[in-house]
């Protein structure tokens, strides 16, 4: 029921297709002046300390990333970031199709799924009472372990901690991932399912063939979502172990914090620097293999 | 479908919250807002807010009046109907109490007339509290010591010549069968021939002067820990922390509550002392936010004087009297132990400066971690010399705001890098080397040095390789060890306590760790600045042998410590010598070790007493002649009151401010080092107090006597002796407490914690 | 053979239940603990908290049932009121400034050609990944020239810029299809009558499924407030929690918890629908 619109000159029509001219960055314009403030101005400031000593502002060179890059602090935050979501990612996007797939269309999967959702609305500070609670040498989890006869340990004192971390991160988010790809499978057409069905695909056949492969737009959004809230763990682990936690879940942040804290603006812009760096092509390599498919 | 309208619903209840939360929160800040605004109106604003661009004007002045007499306590002061000022109290040059007169506004002090001979001191008993009314007479109270009986207090009246009669009162319990009710705890004068007498239970009685006829009793209901009396005019005042009451003294009924008052009252603190100038209608009052004025029935509470800006608001100042002699003229005598007054009864006066500005013009931002008692009452003396400087002081852990040390650090990161930052900062807790590495803090070593002579060795704790002195301890603290022969030889290492077993144990595991840290930390650094793990495994094994099996009873005495997620107050406290005094004395412990920040000589020879050839001296440790900076005091480089600030650091190194002593850590300064250890307060009474511990059966004999004069010089040659500053890194020290606690409690071998220890302090390292 | 595949959904299903019932877990748990007298989580909780012997130990079922946390915090303190209604001004607010930015720029990117669009989306999905830290310092001084520290602007104004919902809703209106919009600039329909009339009432979904997660993300701040405010009365909720963690009353921490976990639930299960149709409706493809 729209309204019909008055009829205008033709001059439009030139220009089928997307609209193809400066109108367009207009509509961008408020919010990249925001962005221009809030964001890129202290960016290019980071990038500017990024080469400049860290109160004293006498120019460096590069000698700020060479101190990152020989940092061994550094390279143990970049190996445990990696780590965490070299695992957590994939791992999270496969439980979450794998529970979407047998929710999807089932009685109860709509209150199963808002059972999953429930702990993303938990406040960080709540959960992270939760886990001392729990994985405290002398919390719950040890005092269940004693009761069955086995020995507990000191979760987030030893390399468990990493796993803690990992299942936080997943029963945190599987919720929300499990939402997003129901949401993709409700786009995917029955009629597809019922012509391949005719021709006699099985289950399988039509799981292969036809549910992933129109999955992949949805894949992309989940990748980029999930890997967002991959950063956002570090709220719970900073409220659990503090500043300086086991080896295993010691993260970029965390390094950022403690430089931050001592004055070493100088590493912590030269290593935010060489981060956007790497997000930047992740995205692009990211991008580039999707659309090669 | 069911689904669905249960989210429906959801939605709705949220929508409901949202507007109700809304209107309730707006409602709930706004009362607020406007209730701060009716209460107290503060001293700095000006009158006239309409003329802005003016500089508002005239503030009290605060000047400690020296008297020639030593007055040990003061009763009460009072303006008498023709002027004059008497005061009650105590000489403590001769030992008599009496009354003296002051013509020139509490400038100088005539002795009037010496209190009756039946109750001055004596074996008969004491008179401890006293009351003047305005035509001249006075009323004290006199503790009589009968036999067998105990204490009976009786009230004197004194007529304007010193001639006294005994009133005809008792109170009610008065004579041993009701021991509740047995002392009298304050008295007033109502009008002149009233009194009102408050006992032990806080029962106030209204009595006749003449005859101790009683005219009304007032009760309050037993909830309030402490009620404070005043008069003004036929009110009776009573403050209790949350209250302010207020009764009519002819009908003995309470009158409907003043609410301006009630809340000024939330927002100034308890009010120590009031007073009136026109028979009750307005009153005057005193607490630490300074001094406040409050018409009956208005709705401004006004705040005259800020204690912020002079010793009103000084941690150690509690206020005895306050006479107003007009509206621009005050005196108060408190009781203040940083006072010049060597009796710690300083006599102070206020006066009306109208060409001095309202607020100091000049601000100097000091910070610090955790909150310095030493600093507050320095403050608080500078700004009394320097009236155009305003401190404003902010510990960050003080408030009950949850912030944990990093965030703190956090928080001050930036405002330093926004050029915000304090000017001043009290370095303990915060990474000082990494502060002095980046050139946070401006080099110091111009100023300091030149005021006195001062202990180089603890001076020069953080001066870097180019003869830098960014940071300069203002106090210091010894780790200290007191024990019989049996389990300490003075002199011994570290080896040769460690090696006997059982010598640290029954102390709770984690306070011993740190205190240990504190004499062996400093010997873990390697010259490339990783640590040392062989040292801590032979640091862990030798605490785990001394300390032997542990012990789980001390669990439950753990477990009345309040529930606490994070300790967030400063450990140090804990860590202090003064706490295992008992504990040695009546063998609790085998010997007590901590961190030692004011001498109390006649402690330590009483517990020496109960010892086997009791002795003390250098806590043992890895590395020896370990001494903790205190008081590290720092200036922001980039500050904006450089000059204020470096004025404020040569003052905190002055004698004058060095002599103070909260027990925050001993003075760097010699003079002051000796007149605080070396307990001149003691001179002249020879005095044998009991001091009890929390058991009510175990009491020392504690001898309050100047410390001997070998005693002094062995302390300070002690001082002397100290050569290496102990590692205050939060972090270390941390990792080392979590994992040490462990292995005395015989949970981890100390190979395995030194792993833990290594693994977690390497990633500091590191960064 | 229809049968038994049933029988396998039916296991899987209820294994998942299961699993469910896990994650829910915690919240069982907060509420249970915000019912408990203070002696009573002491006794189940001194093992953690005040370093005794033994074990944790939680029932899910309160002992001895009580509301006197929650009675504490609605009428014992001013301060949590306060704290409420400023988390109400950030999120809102923020969410306010985001519904016109974000959408305005989202259908910029989606729906129309510049130069340099490509570069500036990559440039809004950096800065969406970024953590925090990284500009945490730098954005204080930008916030601080402009006298916004210490101010809940300081706060909102950023989150409103920030690129995360353009990133959600750009997705949503780059699949209205072309055609649609072509038509109607036939119609000679202006820009802005396109914006008002085609993209917000199709996309609305998406418009609320980015606020509904944005709602959570700023009902939970916890780094920006600690960094930005210093005034204590302009704190939000979400800082107030770990300020009674620490002081160990426990039992008001875990009532706290409840209540500020009450408003996200509610959203959540109210922008549910949204939240699927919205996120994905436009990233599948046809």
């Amino acid at each position: 029921m729209r309204k019909p619109f008055q009829r205008r000159s033709a001059r439009h029509t030139e220009t089928a297709g997307k609209h193809k001219s400066f109108r367009g960055f207009l509509w961008i314009v408020p919010s990249f002046l925001g962005v221009l403030v809030f964001y890129l101005l202290p960016y290019a400031d980071v990038v500017r300390r990024s080469f400049l000593g860290a109160v004293d502002n006498h120019f460096a060179g590069i000698e700020n990333y060479r101190a990152v890059l020989e940092n061994t602090a550094f390279l143990l935050a970049v190996k445990n970031t990696l780590r965490f979501t070299v695992f957590c990612i994939p791992l999270l996007i496969l439980i979450a199709l794998l529970c979407a797939v047998v929710l999807y269309r089932s009685k109860y999967g709509g209150i199963i799924k808002s059972a999953f959702l429930m702990p993303m609305a938990l406040p960080a500070v709540s959960v992270a009472l939760m886990w001392r609670l729990l994985f405290h040498s002398q919390g719950m989890v040890n005092g269940w372990l004693i009761n069955l006869n086995l020995q507990g340990s000191d979760w987030m004192n030893s390399g468990s901690a990493f796993w803690i971390l990992v299942g936080s991160y997943i029963w945190k988010n599987l919720g929300y991932d499990i939402v997003l790809w129901m949401a993709g499978l409700a786009g995917i057409s029955e009629n597809i399912y019922e012509a391949a069905r005719v021709d006699g695909a099985g289950e399988w056949q039509c799981f292969w063939k036809i549910t992933l492969p129109n999955l992949k737009t949805s894949f992309y959004t989940i990748t980029v979502l999930s890997f967002l809230n991959s950063f956002k763990v570090f709220r719970e682990a900073y409220l659990v172990a503090g500043d300086y936690p086991h080896e295993s879940i010691y993260m970029m942040q965390h390094l950022f914090n403690n430089w931050f804290r001592n004055f070493s603006f100088d590493k912590m812009a030269a290593a935010a620097v060489l981060e956007s760096l790497v997000l930047l092509a992740l995205i692009l390599l990211f991008q580039r293999t999707l659309d090669k498919e | 479908m069911k689904h669905k309208v249960w989210k429906r619903t959801a939605a709705m209840i949220l929508i409901l919250l949202l507007v109700w939360g809304g209107l309730t929160g707006c409602s709930g800040s706004n009362q607020e807002g406007t209730g701060n605004e009716a209460a107290v109106k503060s001293a700095e604003e000006p009158n006239t807010e309409g003329n802005s661009g003016e500089r508002a004007m005239g503030r009290f002045l605060e000047e400690e009046i020296e008297t020639d007499i030593a007055f040990g306590n003061i009763f009460d002061i009072k303006k008498l109907s023709d002027g004059t000022l008497r005061l009650i109290g105590f000489n403590a040059d001769d030992g008599t109490r009496g009354a003296w007169d002051s013509k020139d506004q509490g400038a100088s002090w005539e002795k009037v007339y010496d209190f009756p001979e039946e109750i001055q001191d004596s074996d008969q008993g004491y008179t401890d509290r006293g009351a003047l009314s305005a035509d001249g007479r006075a009323v004290c109270v006199f503790n009589q010591i009968e036999e067998g009986v105990g204490i009976k207090p009786k009230l004197y009246l004194l007529d304007q010549n010193g001639g006294g009669t005994p009133i005809a009162f008792e109170l009610a319990g008065s004579g041993g069968e009701n021991a509740q009710e047995k002392m009298i705890m304050g008295v007033n004068f109502l009008g002149n021939d009233q009194l009102l007498v408050k006992s032990e239970t806080d029962k106030v009685y209204q009595i006749s002067v003449e005859d101790g006829s009683v005219k009304h009793t007032y009760e309050f209901d037993g909830t309030a820990d402490t009620h404070q009396v005043y008069t003004a005019g036929k009110k009776m005042i009573v403050f209790t922390s949350t209250e302010a009451l207020v009764y009519d003294t002819e009908t003995g009924e309470q009158l409907s509550p003043e609410e301006t008052l009630q809340q000024g009252l939330a927002e100034a603190g308890l009010f120590h002392s009031l007073d009136s100038l026109d028979e009750g209608e307005s009153v005057y009052c005193l607490s630490g936010g300074g001094l406040y004025h409050y018409k009956f029935g208005g709705s401004v509470m006004e705040q005259l004087i800020d204690g912020k800006m002079n010793s009103m608001g000084a941690p150690a100042f509690y206020p005895i009297t306050l006479t107003m002699l007009d509206e621009e003229n005050l005196l108060v005598a408190a009781n203040d132990s940083n006072s010049n007054s060597p009796t710690g009864i300083a006599l102070l006066k206020y006066t009306y400066s109208a060409d001095t500005p309202a607020k100091p013009d000049k601000e100097l931002k000091a910070y610090s971690l955790y909150d310095n008692r030493e600093m507050r009452q320095s403050i608080s003396r500078f700004q009394k010399e320097h009236t155009d400087v305003y401190v404003n002081y902010q510990s960050a852990m003080s408030e009950e705001n949850g912030m944990n040390v990093s965030d703190a650090l956090k928080t001050l990161t930036t405002e330093i890098m926004a050029g915000k930052g304090p000017d001043l900062m009290i370095l303990d807790g915060m990474p000082v080397e990494a502060y002095m590495e980046k050139g946070i803090l401006k080099d110091l070593s111009s100023l300091i040095g030149e005021e006195g002579s001062y202990f180089e060795n603890i001076l020069h704790a953080y001066q870097d390789e180019q003869g830098q002195l960014c940071a300069v301890p203002a106090r210091f603290m010894i780790p200290m060890i007191q024990a019989g022969s049996a389990f300490y030889t003075p002199g011994e290492d570290f080896d040769a306590f460690t090696g006997r077993k059982d010598a640290l144990a029954k102390m709770e595991p984690k306070p011993v760790v740190e205190k240990f840290w504190y004499t062996c930390g400093a010997a873990w650094k390697k010259s490339d600045g990783t640590l040392d793990a062989a040292k801590i495994t032979e640091f862990l094994t030798k605490l785990k042998n001394a300390y032997g099996d542990y012990d789980s009873s001390l669990d439950e005495a753990e477990t009345g410590v309040a529930m606490a997620m994070d300790g967030n107050t400063e450990e140090i406290g804990k860590l202090s010598f003064g706490y295992g005094d008992f504990d040695l004395a009546f063998g609790r412990t085998n010997v007590n070790i901590g961190l030692c920040a004011k001498l109390d000589y006649g402690m330590m020879t009483a517990v020496n007493k109960r010892l086997e050839q009791g002795d003390y001296g250098l806590m043992p440790g890895q590395v020896e002649h370990v001494f903790v900076p205190a008081m590290i005091m720092g200036i922001n480089s980039k500050g904006n009151q450089t000059e204020l600030a470096e004025a404020f650091i040569k003052y905190l190194f002055s004698q004058d401010s060095q002599k103070i002593s909260q027990s925050g850590g001993f003075p760097v300064e010699k003079e002051a080092f000796r007149s605080v250890i070396d307990g001149h307060q003691y001179a002249g009474q020879d005095n044998l107090v009991c001091v009890g511990g929390t058991d009510l059966d175990e009491t020392l004999d504690y001898e309050m006597t100047p410390t001997p004069e070998e005693e002094i010089k062995k302390f300070t040659e002690l001082v002397e002796s100290l050569t290496t500053p102990a590692i205050r890194d939060d972090v270390i020290k941390e990792a080392v407490s979590e994992q040490g606690e462990k292995v005395l409690k015989g949970e981890i071998s100390p190979q395995e914690a030194t792993d833990a220890i290594m693994q977690k302090v390497n990633i500091y390292l590191a960064e | 053979m229809i049968h038994g595949r049933k029988i396998s959904k039916i296991i899987l299903l209820s294994i998942l239940g299961l699993f469910a019932v896990l994650a829910l877990y915690p919240v069982f748990f907060l509420i249970a603990g915000s019912l408990m007298g203070n002696d009573e989580l002491a006794g189940y909780l001194g093992a953690v908290v005040a370093g005794r012997e033994g074990y944790v130990d939680f029932p899910l079922l309160p002992g001895y049932p009580t509301l006197k946390h929650y009675v504490e915090i609605f009428l014992d303190s001013p301060e949590f009121f306060v704290m409420f209604w400023n988390s109400m001004k950030i999120t809102f607010g923020v969410l306010a400034g985001q519904l016109v930015v974000g959408t305005m720029a989202a259908w910029g990117f989606a729906k129309y050609h510049f130069p340099g669009k490509k570069a500036c989306f990559l440039i809004y999905m950096i800065l969406m990944l970024l953590p925090f830290q990284v500009l945490m310092l730098s954005d204080y001084l930008v916030l601080d020239q402009l006298k916004l520290t210490d101010n809940l602007w300081g706060i909102i104004l950023p989150g409103a810029f920030s690129t995360f919902p353009v990133f959600i809703m750009y997705r949503f209106f780059t699949e209205l299809p072309d055609s649609l919009v072509e038509s109607a600039r036939l119609d000679g329909a202006r820009e802005w009558q396109l914006f008002w009339y085609i993209a917000l009432p199709i996309g609305s979904s998406g418009v609320i499924a980015s606020m509904v997660l944005g709602f959570l993300e700023y009902w939970s701040l916890i780094e920006q407030p600690m960094t930005f405010l210093k005034n204590k009365s302009l704190l939000p909720l979400s800082v107030f929690l770990p300020d009674i963690t620490n002081i160990g009353r426990a039992g008001m921490a875990f009532a706290a918890s409840v209540v500020t976990f009450i408003p996200a639930v509610l959203v959540f299960l109210g922008g549910q629908d949204y939240l699927e149709q919205g996120i994905m409706a436009g990233a599948v493809k046809e």
